[in-house]
């Protein structure tokens, strides 16, 4: 009995015990003048989150391949580029590199239009008619300098952070046409999505200008090109 | 062709020391020919299946060496309770040579062993001893003697050496002998032993330098705990309270803001909130105490609830679910999933909670797999050994649940007396909060302006929101914090 007693009494004390723990967490803060009175003084101190960047980019190679289109450029002619890049990281700020790009063109639908009619002109005799001049690039050589100096970080599906920087770039380069070679420029800007200490990703956008010859009847003409270049490039970082 | 020769004499020796490993096997019939052979091949699921029929009836399958072999059959079919209790029951010293060899490289190897889930008994403890350390501490005499405990261990038992000095390195600090504790750690780094986890060693060694006032040093062994280890939570809380004992408040509010953090909210205790409020006492940051409360009250009232529970009635309405949890996926943090905060916190790094869980989830895979091979080997008749094993497991496992469901009860008593104590400070922090805006005439003066922000390296800076919180920015918040308002005394 007097064991049934003590029992009873430690859960009942317990019980208080308890009680009192739960009424003592409610308890905080509760006093809402005091809350008021306390947000009249308060110091806004600020927080900021600082971080260092997941992958190194001091010194290092990178080394990519692209594909992309142009658009602008012959106007009777689709350009598709396929090609292989190299930049040299030196702080993730600056970087250089030179990139070659081999062009497969084609004629679009216009150019296959005029061509077809022109072929049936010839065909029935006819020598009062036109046929247009193209000229068409090759491939082109192009050394870059790029420059970093806007970042941020993506969430991938909510599986990891990537951090990335948007960069403009200017270089200068050759061409080769089929009515030559010409020096070409070019100025644009891009993405770079480091996945990875070894694996990046970048889409970019440039203009590049160069001047071609078009034979127009009389004589050969030159004409400024003026090319929108949209790429997108799988690159290792080394 | 010299290296032709040297390679092929090379192999010939190593075939010809795995060939005499089992030499003590007899192999008069040809049934044992055929089990030697098996084993010699190191097909030992074929082997514990060949045994009855080769020595399950001999004198030889009766005596010590038979009980060895048949062990050591079952532990490398996945029996390894079963065969490490086999073993135990024998007599080490009635072993053939031969044997012994083979049970010596197998305990050192033995997780179970190593880290003193079963313990050595009788004649075994004098080839592998790993008993609890159970030394009294009282004084620098006890640490003295302690130390020669470590030192007349075995070479080549530098776990048991590690677990003596790990014991000397936490209880050497509560009677201020920091120096020994100190002197004990850096004897465990150097050992080489894998007992004790390097993440356990370097919050001891944080703790005792800052116990011994070199702030610094315990900063960089805090900071060398990584993000991966259980323990990584509390150690920012140990580098916040490292920062607050420096007055950096901006590094000390920078890492209550990581604790606080809503990813972080079911890893958190008590303790943590009670900081940061002390933290914004000491900054004179008023609001944050109501904002830090608030939020504590939020995340922390129905976990009170449930482990006050706990501690009452030795259950609450999780936890058998919790320890269903444990069974499939093992004892950890992860294992626990959405059901971390059921239990105490310091469950998940008690050495006996973790023993009974870890044994019992390894019994129950015993029982499974006993009961699969005992399904196999039906054929050539059963050993009543293996037989046994089924139902052991059942048993050891239901005992082992009780147990462990003891200790989080004891565990969860402990965290309601910290929960008490924790809200028994910030109730005297608020109640000064009370008193300082009521009398205090400095808060009618200026704060200091925030210094022009200098963030060396090339880092990278992202505005800080309190809603959305990013996994990788935690441990990455950095403060500017103001100091408290001054009243500018009036000049002739």
């Amino acid at each position: 009995m007097k064991r049934l007693s003590l029992v009873l009494l430690s859960l009942m004390a317990f019980n208080a015990w308890s009680d009192d723990l739960s009424g003592k967490m409610n308890a905080l803060g509760a006093n809402k003048e005091l809350m008021n009175k306390a947000r009249a003084i308060d110091p806004q101190n600020r927080v900021r989150v600082v971080q260092n960047r997941e992958v190194d980019r001091y010194y290092r190679f990178e080394l990519g391949i692209n594909y992309g289109m142009a658009a602008g450029g012959d106007p009777y002619v689709d350009t598709n580029v396929l090609g292989g890049q190299v930049d040299f990281h030196i702080t993730p700020r600056y970087s250089i590199g030179a990139r070659y790009l081999n062009n497969s063109n084609n004629l679009n639908a216009e150019g296959k239009k005029v061509f077809d009619a022109s072929e049936r002109e010839a065909a029935a005799g006819n020598t009062n008619f036109r046929r247009p001049g193209v000229d068409y690039a090759k491939d082109t050589w192009l050394g870059v300098a790029n420059w970093y100096p806007i970042y941020g970080k993506m969430n991938l599906f909510d599986a990891t952070v990537s951090q990335f920087d948007i960069y403009f770039l200017g270089g200068a380069g050759q061409v080769n046409l089929s009515s030559g070679t010409s020096p070409v420029y070019t100025a644009g800007a891009g993405v770079g999505v480091w996945f990875t200490q070894h694996f990046a990703s970048r889409l970019e956008a440039r203009w590049q200008g160069y001047t071609d010859k078009v034979y127009d009847g009389a004589g050969y003409q030159q004409r400024n090109i003026d090319q929108t270049m949209l790429t997108a490039t799988v690159s290792f970082l080394l | 062709m010299l290296r032709r020769v040297f390679i092929i004499l090379t192999l010939g020796f190593a075939l010809q020391a795995q060939a005499g490993q089992f030499d003590y096997l007899p192999s008069s019939s040809p049934a044992e020919k055929e089990f030697l052979a098996l084993m010699n091949a190191g097909n030992f699921r074929q082997a514990l299946t060949a045994w009855n029929s080769s020595h399950g009836l001999t004198s030889f399958g009766q005596s010590a060496d038979g009980k060895a072999t048949y062990a050591f059959l079952m532990l490398q079919n996945g029996l390894n309770l079963s065969g490490l209790d086999l073993i135990l029951s024998t007599n080490a010293k009635s072993l053939d040579e031969r044997v012994l060899k083979i049970w010596k490289t197998e305990l050192k190897n033995n997780v179970f062993i190593q880290k003193g889930w079963m313990q050595t008994a009788g004649s075994w403890k004098s080839i592998y001893q790993n008993d609890p350390v159970n030394l009294k501490i009282k004084n620098a005499k006890d640490i003295q003697k302690a130390f020669s405990i470590a030192e007349l261990l075995p070479k080549d038992n530098a776990n048991e050496k590690a677990r003596v000095w790990f014991h000397i390195a936490t209880l050497a600090p509560q009677i201020n002998q920091v120096d020994s504790a100190l002197r004990a750690l850096k004897l465990i780094r150097e050992s080489g032993q894998t007992a004790i986890g390097q993440d356990i060693v370097s919050q001891a060694y944080g703790r005792a330098l800052f116990q011994k006032g070199d702030l610094d040093a315990a900063m960089q062994a805090f900071l060398e705990v990584p993000k991966s280890s259980s323990l990584w939570v509390e150690t920012v809380e140990e580098r916040a309270w490292t920062s607050l004992r420096k007055s950096d408040f901006d590094k000390a509010v920078g890492d209550t803001i990581t604790l606080l953090s809503p990813a972080l909210a079911p890893l958190v205790g008590p303790e943590s909130y009670y900081l940061a409020n002390l933290m914004a006492l000491k900054s004179c940051d008023y609001p944050r105490i109501f904002k830090n409360s608030e939020i504590f009250k939020t995340r922390h009232s129905a976990r009170l609830a449930a482990i006050q529970e706990l501690a009452k009635t030795g259950t609450n309405k999780n936890i058998n679910a919790l320890f269903q949890r444990f069974d499939d996926k093992g004892m950890s943090v992860e294992g626990a999933g959405p059901l971390v905060e059921t239990i105490p916190r310091a469950a998940f790094r008690d050495a006996k909670f973790i023993r009974f869980m870890e044994t019992r989830r390894a019994w129950l895979s015993e029982g499974k797999k006993a009961a699969e091979l005992l399904a196999k080997g039906e054929a050539l008749g059963s050993n009543s050994v293996l037989q046994r094993i089924p139902n052991d497991a059942r048993t050891i496992s239901d005992r082992l649940k009780q147990l462990a469901f003891q200790r989080v009860r004891v565990l969860a008593g402990a965290e309601v007396q910290e929960y008490r104590q924790n809200l028994n400070k910030m109730h005297i922090i608020e109640g000064e909060v009370i008193q300082r805006l009521a009398v205090d005439e400095t808060l009618k003066g200026q704060r200091s302006k925030l210094a022009k922000t200098e963030d060396t390296g090339d880092v990278l800076v992202f505005p800080y929101s309190s809603d959305e919180v990013w996994f990788d920015e935690l441990d990455n918040y950095k403060a500017r914090v103001k100091d408290c308002p001054v009243l500018k005394g009036a000049s002739l």
